[in-house]
């Protein structure tokens, strides 16, 4: 009995050494955005004993603008995905059609088609399309993926929901329509969120797309900002420390009062890729 | 309503999605392939001509081709065993700890580092390893150990490599963290008992009972580390460039710069279209793996 209890607090020993290096940058990030850079070099690790909260300031100033473009994109994306993705997971769910299972079968081949293969062509398509600089030309492409893993997943659960459920409301004289959007759509609240938040956190955190097709400084997402903001000349760490901290906050809001759901759908959205 | 009347209401909320998929997904698709047989580049960008196999034909030859396979090899590598190990040992460690407020904490606190912008960690990193004020060097300055200082991300391939490999250590925190934590959780513990009664010791009990248990999770993450590592440049591009020289150059960086800033598009979707080859392998490969699953 008593080695056990030694294990287990070798364990737990063990995983808060682990805990301290993964969360360790979190609390660097913090601290070095409110010193100057003097303080840096003589108070490397420690908290700032005189907390300078102009880079903050600073920092806000520039990254309002890209904190304000990811969310149009992200948000155009996130909206967009559900729409389409829910009307045709229903359709797909609930109703028999000449060629359903040849359409169905197509949309989940196109699971495979990596992007790296069409980052060129797609390129090219939206510079053709006029779209350079526009936050469409992410939002579009980011809807054209992002939807296929989301109607695989909202299929399966718009086939759980009970046919009584359904049948009932339109014994009522309640149109499809009515049971999409009273019964169905309620129904999937927790499944939407979760879809959600996968969509919020892959479109906010990609990198190469917005570097490529929102190049204009105004256009900026708040990834490619961030790295625009090392400017390697003259390195102020405590405004490259505080546009990092800033640029960090919004998720972390998002993600602390949303994290079930989040874990939820990371998993269930990994799993059926 | 009569029923064709109603097919064509269903084919019209099909409409968005197939309208998506045919303009960004099948067309791009279909041009990756005619554009990798095309010469096309800056100089000819209105008229480009076609070029039969010379894209494929330059690239087999090309030495920054073959070695970027090499060099991706090694990364794969690497995040298959060291940062799946990382969290499987992670999952494994707060699983042991059972049903406990600790174990909670655990699984909360390492999932909290997966919001934070990727960015955000990658410029972490990269003054970890910053040559002037970097973390790495000021350490090694604190040690006494000044002459091991060195611009690690410029210095030889070996450290832009390791540098880069270390980037997120201890590596924990993930999506493979969170799916091993799930399987080990669905582990009947009665399994785990059975062993113990028999007398076998924990490290025994962990590799034939739940590692063998959760050999399905360890195929799933395994396969998506090598498709989506495969694709992965953004790391090389931003820390490195692919250098020194062309020491961490990874293939889809490769195609990246040939395509926007070498302005060789043809080459570039040459690469993309071997780089799709490769991971429409492994998908394949992946699907045989499942059905015999089943």
């Amino acid at each position: 009995m008593n080695s056990q209890r030694f294990s287990r607090i070798i364990v737990i020993v063990f995983l808060f050494a682990l805990l301290f290096f993964t969360l360790f940058p979190m609390y660097f990030m913090l601290v070095t955005a409110f010193k100057t850079n003097y303080q840096l070099s003589i108070n490397y690790f420690g908290l700032p004993l005189t907390p300078h909260v102009e880079f903050i300031i600073d920092a806000a100033s520039k990254i309002g603008v890209y904190l304000k473009n990811s969310l149009v994109v992200s948000g155009g994306t996130v909206i967009g995905v559900l729409a389409v993705s829910s009307l045709s997971a229903y359709v797909f769910a609930r109703f028999d059609f000449p060629l359903k299972s040849a359409l169905f079968m197509i949309l989940l081949s196109f699971l495979m088609i990596p992007g790296i293969l069409t980052l060129i062509p797609q390129f090219v398509l939206v510079t053709n399309l006029n779209l350079i600089n526009s936050p469409w030309a992410a939002i579009l492409p980011y809807i054209a993926s992002g939807q296929l893993v989301v109607i695989f997943v909202f299929r399966t659960f718009f086939e759980e929901i009970p046919r009584e459920l359904t049948e009932s409301i339109r014994m009522d004289g309640g149109s499809e329509p009515v049971v999409f959007f009273r019964l169905v759509l309620p129904l999937a609240f927790p499944i939407f969120l979760s879809m959600g938040l996968v969509n919020i956190l892959s479109t906010w955190n990609d990198f190469i797309w917005p570097l490529l097709v929102l190049s204009d400084q105004s256009m900026l997402t708040v990834t490619v900002g961030l790295y625009r903001f090392m400017d390697p000349q003259q390195i102020i760490y405590g405004s490259m420390f505080s546009g990092m901290t800033l640029a960090s906050i919004p998720l972390m809001v998002l993600f602390s009062f949303t994290m079930k759901y989040f874990v939820q759908g990371m998993t269930s959205g990994a799993v059926k890729a | 309503m009569s029923k064709t009347m109603r097919y064509m209401w269903l084919y019209a909320c099909l409409f968005p999605t197939f309208f998506f998929v045919g303009l960004f997904l099948l067309y791009p698709t279909v041009e990756a392939f005619r554009m990798s047989f095309l010469d096309w580049n800056m100089t000819n960008y209105l008229n480009p001509t076609f070029a039969g196999m010379d894209n494929y034909v330059e690239l087999l030859q090309d030495p920054i081709f073959r070695s970027s396979f090499i060099i991706l090899l090694a990364f794969l590598l690497w995040n298959i065993i060291i940062l799946q190990g990382a969290s499987i040992l992670g999952a494994y460690l707060i699983n042991y700890l059972g049903n406990t407020g600790l174990a909670g904490f655990f699984k909360v606190s390492f999932t909290i580092p997966m919001v934070l912008p990727g960015m955000v960690t990658t410029m972490f990193w990269l003054f970890f390893y910053e040559p002037g004020n970097g973390m790495l060097n000021h350490m090694l300055g604190l040690l006494g150990l000044e002459n091991w200082q060195k611009i690690w991300l410029g210095d030889s391939q070996l450290t832009a490599m390791l540098s880069i490999m270390m980037k997120g250590f201890p590596w924990v925190s993930g999506l493979g963290f969170l799916i091993y934590l799930a399987g080990f959780q669905n582990i009947d513990e009665s399994l785990r008992e059975a062993a113990r009664i028999d007398g076998a010791s924990a490290w025994k009990i962990f590799w034939t009972v739940d590692l063998q248990l959760i050999l399905p999770q360890i195929r799933l993450t395994t396969v998506l580390v090598l498709i989506g590592g495969t694709q992965q440049f953004s790391d090389q591009l931003i820390m490195t460039k692919g250098g020194p020289g062309y020491d961490t150059m990874v293939p889809g960086l490769y195609m990246f710069n040939n395509a926007f800033t070498y302005g060789k598009l043809g080459t570039g979707s040459a690469i993309g279209v071997i780089l799709f080859v490769i991971t429409l392998g492994l998908t394949l490969l992946n699907m045989k793996f499942m059905r015999e699953k089943r």
